[in-house]
């Protein structure tokens, strides 16, 4: 019996992990290209999960339709964001960006407490609840939907990166911004599609996470946001696998203190993660020594 | 200082005495400040509240008001949280001057407010805090509702000896007062009535995932698993439990009550059994006309945060009757005995104590409707 519960936590594990997952590829994208941890992050999660509610209950759309719509919509939020709040300050110091971005954050929370509302709201649920056995576990469809949708836009994201010329472009820029427009790269440009990438994965992340646990508010994409960052700390930040990595190890560990141990250390667990790579692998399980550019 | 700046004192000193003396020696309204959980984690409370007390004073004023004064009020949002609740109280009693406080409306909230009435003197009612320490904090403060240990103790002696249940699990926030009381009083009587609590897990006020908790009970198969939150919270629960396979019969508490909880449990609700404060389906005179009265004024059917908001508004108007003045000295001693109140959620008898003597029930979720089950009433304190 033992063996069994040990495998479904794991199963429970990856689907949070997943969510985290695709929120720490935002944070690392940015990071990658304009050294930026950009605090707002999580935030776009949040917009995407209040997007998704909306294209649901006003205009009645189903899952897939309001799934891009929620990406397009963040990914414009974030493009925005960054060509307001960050594309003027860059050339300030790292520290004026980063307050900035706790800045951007809070504004994102307080205006959506005010047009959305502060009360919880139940996700429209437009699946029908399913369980599928798998021999001595089980997954239910939406956890299934998690995996599906998150491994997707992995590939996809990995595939964007490694053989188009876009993601050559991209890898460009986060190696060297001024040779990268000497080349004739437009470095805004790529940096705008960074920002519209990331924010459109964390939007897909909330609407996931509405689906799965049915309750969405203002202030959902704080702690998920500060845990998706230490994910990507954790896998290396600015390393795309690596975010994965991390999330997935992040879910895994948090559901398998809840088990053995306390669930009040739940939240203690991933900051206690972040304090130990700083320790001992300040560039992440991923990361290469030197990896930082002088 | 010169001759005339003495005179320019005086005539502003006069002038200012001019313009308050009249307003307070007229005294035709009776300022009472309302701490209410408007938005927020738990604003369907709130807002019932805040309707219900609004009814009830229209009504009061309709009828001549208390001694021939109007009762005017200040309603605040707390947003259900402690600190927000206590900047609302301070603001009532140092800038308001309120004669009494009519709220918060959950425990935590009124755990804040509490203290701040009780040093400042100022009587406080909370129409709807279940939490047993509320009234232990001082004199001056009072509840509409009854305590977290009686209705921990009523849905224990309900699983045992009317469903025949013998094992039951628990799930509870541990962050939450509200949720720890009702889990310990729940689990002493279960267990003293010679039933077994199989498995007990646990979480963390604003968690959303329960997948850890909820596989770990249901690996046990419990026949019932108890769930003493707030309906933003338990909802999900619902639903999670639901799908990881648990069929236990789902034992709920007076948080449950409100309009979203079946959207927040995705339907999955439905069959569970709670303690709550009223019924719908009682068929007493001042409760149907209630219930009447309110659908039409706010196009929904009243929850028990409204019926206790109601008779809350009741228990302090029949004080200041009682009282015959604003003093909050008389106040306090009146808001401890005043009985004999046809409220709608039953007959009122408070207690110097603070908590007031009155019945519940038990409601079961039947085709999305709460259906009264059985009717218990107190045996003692």
């Amino acid at each position: 019996m033992a063996w069994q519960v040990a495998l479904q936590q794991l199963l429970n594990g990856l689907a949070l992990g997943s969510v985290y997952a695709l929120i720490a590829l935002g944070y690392t994208m940015v990071y990658g290209i304009i050294k930026l941890i950009n605090f707002a992050h999580g935030e776009m999660y949040m917009l995407g999960a209040y997007f998704g509610f909306y294209a649901i209950t006003m205009f009645r759309f189903s899952l897939v339709p309001a799934m891009l719509l929620s990406m397009t919509a963040a990914a414009v939020v974030g493009v925005l964001l960054e060509r307001i709040a960050y594309r003027p300050l860059r050339n300030s110091p790292r520290i004026s960006v980063l307050i900035t971005a706790i800045g951007a954050s809070l504004l994102f929370q307080s205006t959506a407490q005010l047009v959305f509302g502060a009360s919880f709201k139940p996700f429209p649920q437009v699946m029908s609840f399913r369980r599928i056995q798998l021999g001595p576990v089980f997954i239910t469809n939406r956890q299934l939907l998690i995996f599906g949708v998150a491994l997707l836009l992995m590939v996809a994201l990995h595939v964007l990166v490694t053989y188009t010329k876009f993601g050559k472009a991209m890898r460009a820029v986060a190696r060297d911004k001024e040779a990268a427009l000497l080349m004739g790269i437009n470095v805004d440009r790529i940096i705008s599609c960074t920002f519209a990438l990331g924010s459109a994965l964390a939007a897909t992340a909330g609407i996931l996470v509405g689906m799965y646990y049915n309750r969405i508010d203002p202030y959902m994409g704080t702690m998920p946001g500060l845990k998706a960052f230490v994910a990507a700390v954790l896998g290396g930040i600015g390393i795309v696998p690596g975010a994965v990595l991390g999330g997935l190890l992040m879910g895994v560990a948090e559901n398998l203190v809840v088990t053995l141990g306390s669930s009040t250390l739940r939240d203690a667990v991933a900051f206690a993660v972040l304090i130990v790579v700083l320790l001992f692998r300040p560039n992440g399980l991923l990361g290469k020594k030197g990896m930082e550019k002088v | 200082m010169s001759h005339a700046r003495w005179k320019t004192m005086l005539v502003c000193v006069m002038v200012i005495l001019a313009l308050t003396v009249p307003a307070a020696a007229q005294g035709d309204a009776i300022k009472i400040g309302v701490i209410s959980s408007l938005t927020g984690s738990v604003s369907t409370y709130g807002q019932s509240v805040r309707n219900a007390v609004t009814m009830a004073v229209e009504d009061i004023n309709a009828a001549g008001g208390i001694n021939g004064r109007q009762i005017s009020l200040i309603i605040l949002d707390d947003k259900g949280d402690g600190t927000e609740a206590a900047q609302a109280a301070r603001r009532l009693i140092d800038r308001e001057n309120v004669a009494l406080i009519l709220g918060p409306v959950i425990t935590p909230a009124v755990m804040a407010v509490a203290p701040i009435c009780q040093a400042a003197g100022v009587p406080m009612l909370t129409p709807t805090g279940t939490g047993d320490q509320i009234t232990s904090v001082g004199d001056y403060i009072f509840r509409g509702a009854y305590k977290d240990s009686f209705q921990g103790r009523v849905m224990a002696q309900f699983a045992i000896e009317y469903l025949g249940l013998k094992e039951a699990a628990i799930i509870y926030d541990v962050a939450n007062d509200y949720s720890v009381g009702l889990r310990t009083a729940f689990k002493t009587t279960f267990e003293e009535l010679g039933g077994k609590i199989v498995a007990e897990e646990s979480y963390s006020t604003g968690d959303t995932d329960f997948s850890a908790q909820l596989t770990s009970l249901a690996m046990r198969n419990p026949e019932a698993l108890f769930i003493p939150d707030y309906y933003s919270t338990a909802g999900p629960i619902l639903m999670q439990a639901r799908l990881m396979g648990m069929d236990a019969v789902m034992l709920g508490v007076d948080g449950w009550d409100s309009p979203d909880l079946s959207a927040l449990a995705g339907g999955f609700e439905e069959g569970g059994y709670i303690v709550n404060h009223y019924s719908a389906d009682v068929d007493s005179p001042a409760t149907q006309d209630f219930i009447a009265r309110y659908k039409e004024a706010f196009g929904q059917a009243p929850d028990a945060l409204a019926a206790l908001g109601y008779d809350g508004t009741l228990i302090v108007a029949k004080a200041l009757e009682a009282a015959g003045s604003t003093d909050p000295e008389a106040l306090k001693n009146a808001l401890g005995t005043v009985g004999d109140i046809e409220g709608v959620t039953g007959t009122i008898n408070m207690d110097p104590e603070g908590t007031p003597i009155k019945s519940a029930v038990i409601l079961r979720i039947t085709g999305g409707q709460w259906e009264l089950v059985t009717r218990i009433d107190p045996v003692g304190r």
